[in-house]
């Protein structure tokens, strides 16, 4: 039997999309046509003479494929398979699970019945002359020299129209293209699509806009236009359709803007031929994600990396305008914030386009906390972490993917009640509050053994330690202007005098000049603590302590006071100069922020400490 | 009580070697009754703690007792703890207390 194509495999198989093995299926046998290899497994068509199948090969049959056990117009026998819908098409795709190799390449492809017959007849005609008169003197055939082209033309003429016009379009694959050869045609996808952009430069004002097309093997290429071919083809350029391009120049991709794997891209100019292809479908094909979480942006701040996140979104703003400074445009701005299970909180800033459309719906959407995904976003450090738009950011509003339903069931149960943080915080080195507390924390020896501190300007710590001693018999505060604090006299007469308001005032405050002993577990330093401070440390204002100072009693209030606020301990911040007196250089500490421990926050440090220590050994 | 020997810092997982001693934890309550207080230890996992549970009871509390097994204590004394306690803390003492610095505890 001569090893062929199992007679109408093909209809065969679409009748059985989805055979189990003990199915009494009779033998599939193909013909593979047009093996290559798209991304990392090898496509063809399979063929029974009579109809074709695109198909795939699964990828431990690559190997065999390479080594040329599998070869194109060779023959295949399909054990096992699957067929699959093409998204949007009415075409199947055949999922080859287990085949046997039958034969080597044949020298054609096999095509069943009429142009073999249609081949015999002159043979035929022949043999029967020959057969009848002997000697057969052929008239002589009248050769007409023509040329190759008119040849071809011929050919073609007789060709169905779209046969015809995809044969003059000869589409070349995107990935031969270079800049030495103009002549071209790529037939592509259009896959992403730009905003217009205006611009103004030294050379004047302009627009622009790009996009990004894929040809069938998947390979990928940007296209900007300007000016006149961007208005030519914005409009005609529409996401998801396929289109016969050429007469576009190439040139090297700038690697710093470059969003597409490829090494060149495109300019299409007035020039340019751009033709909708009217047999193929439109195609959008499905935003591919690759989620971030939430707590894990900071390694991206500032990089060219664009991230893709997914999120609840908690809040929505009103749509702003920020002038832009280059050229004084109005563009508009909304912010959101959108969380994840990661229990933190980012915010992300909608420009242009997204800022008015998405923008709007999300904000109409806010407090039924949507579940936002997006791709294409840029991450900056304002704020210590944040996300902004592009011009080729996509947002989708409760998508339908697995991350958006696991969410919505995480934000339901304890999502909504928790607290987040935002995923900024203590990324940025925040000035006052509890958290510098453990910023430049260390001891007090490390403070009174390092004399040199602070010598050309004040150094700040951090510590945690316990008064340990107020003197009473300090001056502990002074007379203060009402106004700009500071020490005032007494004027002649009643009242107070500040010479740097150069005025008099009836009244003054009394504010905190104290010296204090502190100390922890290495050492004990003196500290000079201004009014803010002092209260905080003492546990009344500089009026107050006066006026127990001044009453009479069996208590002594004044002192009850102090030894009151002796052995509290408190996070401080102090900062390190060095003052000379008596041609002596002398450390001056002074305290610039009180907090109370938080004893929590504290137990966690020294955990962190005693790892540190353990772990040094 | 006997007081001749210190109590152990223990967690749920670390009650088990200590059975018939002593020993100290700190209990999310999860139900009191009269007679005993089911809670959760700052690992995770479920102690009965018996006894009287001292009334109010908070979200917190610490019991000292002899450990009966595993998972139960025969508490003797009770401590309010209130209702905020940071449970990763007390973890963390508790296996640095059985572990490399047992000696400076038992």
């Amino acid at each position: 039997m001569a090893k062929s194509v199992s007679q109408d495999a093909i209809s065969m198989i679409l009748a059985n999309p989805s055979p189990d093995s003990s199915s009494d299926l009779p033998d599939i046998i193909v013909q593979v046509l047009d093996l290559k290899l798209t991304g990392n497994r090898y496509t063809f068509n399979a063929s029974d003479g009579k109809m074709k199948l695109r198909a795939i090969f699964p990828s431990n049959m690559s190997s065999d494929i390479i080594t040329g056990s599998v070869q194109n117009k060779g023959l295949v026998k399909i054990i096992d398979y699957t067929l699959n819908d093409i998204p949007n098409k009415s075409e199947k795709y055949l999922i080859v699970t287990k085949c046997e190799v039958v034969s080597s390449a044949l020298e054609t492809e096999i095509k069943a019945e009429e142009p073999d017959i249609v081949l015999k007849k002159p043979k035929l005609e022949n043999e029967s002359n020959t057969g009848l008169a002997g000697i057969v003197l052929k008239p002589k055939q009248e050769m007409v020299s023509k040329s190759a082209a008119q040849i071809v033309n011929e050919q073609r003429e007789n060709m169905p129209p779209l046969a015809r016009m995809a044969m003059t379009r000869r589409v070349h694959p995107l990935v031969s293209l270079n800049p030495y050869q103009g002549n071209w045609t790529i037939k592509v996808r259009l896959t992403s699509k730009g905003n217009m952009r205006t611009y103004k430069n030294a050379r004047g004002e302009g627009c622009v806009f790009n996009v990004e097309l894929t040809d069938e093997d998947g390979t990928q290429i940007q296209a900007t236009m300007f000016n006149e071919a961007a208005r030519k083809f914005f409009e005609k350029f529409q996401l998801g359709k396929v289109y016969y391009i050429s007469r576009g120049t190439l040139k090297v991709a700038n690697k710093q803007f470059k969003t597409v794997k490829n090494d060149y891209e495109m300019t299409l100019n007035d020039n340019s031929v751009v033709e909708e292809a009217s047999d193929e479908e439109t195609f959008i094909p499905e935003a591919k994600f690759n989620f971030v979480p939430v707590d894990q942006l900071a390694p991206y701040v500032n990089g060219r990396e664009l991230v893709d996140i997914i999120g609840v979104v908690q809040s929505v703003t009103a749509v702003s305008n920020i002038k832009r400074k280059i050229d004084n445009e109005n563009i508009p701005k909304r912010d959101m914030i959108v969380a994840d299970d990661t229990k933190k909180t980012v915010v992300v800033s909608l420009w242009n386009e997204l800022a008015n459309t998405v923008g709007q719906e999300l904000f109409d959407l806010a407090d039924k906390s949507p579940i936002v995904a997006i791709k294409s976003l840029k991450v900056s450090d304002f704020q210590g972490v944040s996300l902004s738009t592009l011009g080729k950011s996509t947002v989708l509003i409760n998508p339908d993917v697995a991350e958006a339903k696991k969410l919505r069931s995480w934000y339901d149960s304890e999502g909504k009640g928790s607290s987040m943080a935002n995923v900024g915080m203590g990324l940025t080195p925040s000035r006052t509050g509890a958290r510098s507390m453990y910023t430049d924390r260390v001891s007090l020896s490390d403070i009174t053994g390092n004399p040199s501190l602070g010598d050309e300007k004040p150094a700040f710590f951090s510590i945690k330690a316990f008064v340990s001693l107020i003197k009473a018999e300090q001056a502990m505060w002074y007379r203060g202007c009402k106004t700009c604090n500071k020490k005032v006299t007494e004027a002649l007469g009643s009242g107070y005098w500040c010479e740097g308001c150069q005025k008099n005032d009836e009244e003054c405050n009394l504010r905190y000049i104290m010296v204090s002993k502190i100390s922890d577990t290495r050492g004990e330093a003196w500290v000079s603590a201004f009014n803010e401070e002092a209260e905080k440390i003492v546990g009344c204002s500089a009026e107050e302590l006066d006026k127990l100072k001044s009453e009479r009693g069996d208590i002594d209030g004044y002192q009850q006071k102090l030894k009151e606020a002796t052995w509290v301990p408190h996070l401080f911040r102090v900062s390190v100069t060095q003052n000379e007196y008596n041609n002596e250089k002398r450390q001056r500490i002074t305290v610039r922020a009180v907090a109370p421990i938080n004893f929590a926050e504290e137990s966690r440090y020294l955990l962190e400490d005693i790892k540190k220590m353990t772990s040094c050994q | 009580m006997d007081i001749s020997s210190p109590a152990a810092f223990v967690n749920g997982g670390l009650l088990r070697m200590h059975v018939g001693r002593k020993v100290r934890t700190v209990l999310q309550v999860i139900r009191s009754d009269i007679a005993s207080v089911m809670g959760k230890s700052t690992d995770g996992f479920q102690v009965v703690a018996k006894g009287s549970p001292p009334v109010p009871l908070t979200s917190y509390v610490e019991v000292i007792g002899v450990a009966e097994n595993e998972n139960t204590i025969r508490a003797e004394l009770w401590t309010n703890f209130g209702d905020t306690f940071d449970g990763s803390n007390y973890d963390q003492l508790c296996r640095l207390a059985n572990g490399e610095f047992k000696h400076l505890f038992l």
